[in-house]
């Protein structure tokens, strides 16, 4: 041990034997290691997913899709054109309901999804654009007016019928893209039924998403990054996801083209119900549509 | 039984999933992802994909796994075999699920199950979003979870 106090000095010179020099050395830079491995951040990211939402504060059934000044246009005709996507849907009619107006008569709610787009990448990864300020709620009914439910239908008055603002319904101030669907009779209790329904939303809502896509970063109201992050050492956690793959309505589409579409997506029924690993930024990103 | 308006998950609610979000943003642990498993029809289905599912948590070399069921009643008869699947192997888990008035099947791995009914009813209300998992329930369960792994972690040594 060499213990050394100077109060006052110009020169000092000290002398000591090399090897106890080397041990003082040595000694140093492994404590200097020790620092360090602290103060790195031990997250690897694999994955990073970026996330602009577009403010839309009213919408107006037009003669053409387009957003423009926050106001989100759609073409009058589309819910015509949506018959031919699928025979088994007989008819579509498309409804604006605005935050005040939810004390109205609605079909039973079959799905509520956003209006979301991949702008680059794929599901989990690149960048998405999302609207702010309104949700789709698809309903429907069968041509002899036979909801399309299965267990438990949740037609009636709309702000009855929907816990608000939780984590998977809208909250009290966002405006309602309501597209109800008509389908064949007797369908719904069959997996084409609901699909045919499913479908025909995600159709209409690629119109909207080709106009979304075109969006300039800088106009996003609200960006936010999203990152697959493994943390090396640390207790491995899984997250289980238990859904339906029963046959119609409890059936999922995973990962589909667009997030929260149905297009170029596979059923969980079809995968054979098996378990199927999403990166958290995958589920994040719409990587499942719900059927159920 | 099945998935109703109260029970099902809309695809809004899997983007905005409460327990991804919880358990993400712990940085003392490793979320490796998400296990999507389906709930068949046949009860001889439901326990080849919990016996996949097992086999896969085995694999992964998970310290933790936490479940949620979609809807009750046959789904039940899944979720509990997913349970026991993680609890034959010593996989501390915990479940999430609508328990409505008491769950179909119990096995002994199932201590810990946090019942998602919010209006107090045990059935369906016909409510959409009503009964799902909100981040007090994530947090909940999470909390329980970790407590788990830490007793594992402290008993192996």
């Amino acid at each position: 041990m060499v213990k050394i106090s100077i109060a006052q000095a110009k020169s000092i010179t000290m002398e000591m034997p090399e090897k106890y020099a080397e041990l003082a050395l040595k000694e140093k830079s492994k404590k200097d290691k020790a620092a360090a491995s602290i103060s790195l951040p031990k997250e690897e990211v694999l994955r990073t997913l970026t996330w602009r939402e577009y403010l839309v504060n009213d919408v107006k059934i037009s003669n053409k899709t387009k957003i423009e000044g926050n106001l989100l246009y759609i073409d009058a005709d589309l819910a015509k054109k949506a018959i031919s996507v699928n025979p088994i849907v007989k008819k579509v009619t498309i409804n604006v309901i605005k935050p005040g107006e939810r004390d109205i008569f609605t079909n039973t709610i079959m799905d509520i999804m956003p209006i979301a787009t991949k702008v680059d990448g794929k599901i989990g990864e690149g960048f998405t654009h999302c609207l702010r300020g309104i949700v789709v709620f698809l309903t429907g009914t069968d041509e002899e007016g036979k909801q399309i439910a299965e267990f438990g239908s949740s037609h009636g008055i709309l702000k009855e019928k929907v816990a608000f603002g939780m984590p998977g319904t809208p909250g009290n101030e966002e405006i309602i893209l309501n597209i109800d669907v008509v389908i064949e009779k007797g369908a719904g209790m069959e997996r084409r039924g609901p699909f045919a329904a499913h479908q025909v939303c995600d159709w209409i809502l690629d119109h909207i998403r080709q106009e979304l896509k075109k969006m300039p970063p800088q106009e996003a109201v609200y960006t936010h990054e999203f990152k697959d992050v493994r943390r090396k050492g640390r207790p491995k956690v899984l997250i289980v996801k238990e859904v339906g793959g029963q046959g119609a309505m409890h059936e999922k589409i995973l990962m589909p083209a667009e997030p929260g579409g149905v297009r170029g997506g596979k059923s969980i029924i079809d995968l054979g119900n098996v378990p199927i690993i999403l990166s958290p930024n995958e589920l994040r990103d719409g990587g499942i549509h719900s059927m159920t | 039984m099945g998935i109703g308006p109260s029970t099902k998950e809309t695809t809004l609610h899997h983007m905005r999933d409460p327990l991804i979000e919880v358990v993400q943003s712990d940085k003392n642990v490793d979320l490796i992802g998400v296990a999507i498993v389906g709930s068949p029809q046949d009860n001889s289905e439901k326990f080849y994909v919990a016996k996949r599912l097992g086999m896969l948590a085995e694999a992964l070399g998970v310290d933790g796994v936490l479940i949620y069921a979609e809807g009750f009643g046959n789904q039940h008869i899944d979720f509990a075999a997913h349970i026991e699947e993680m609890g034959k192997r010593g996989i501390p888990v915990v479940g999430l699920t609508f328990a409505g008035n008491g769950l179909v099947v119990e096995n002994e791995y199932m201590e810990d199950v946090i019942d998602l009914d919010k209006a107090g009813e045990g059935m369906e209300t016909e409510i959409v979003g009503q009964n799902c998992v909100t981040k007090e329930d994530a947090i909940k369960a999470f909390e329980i979870l970790k407590k788990k792994m830490k007793t594992k972690r402290r008993d192996s040594k």
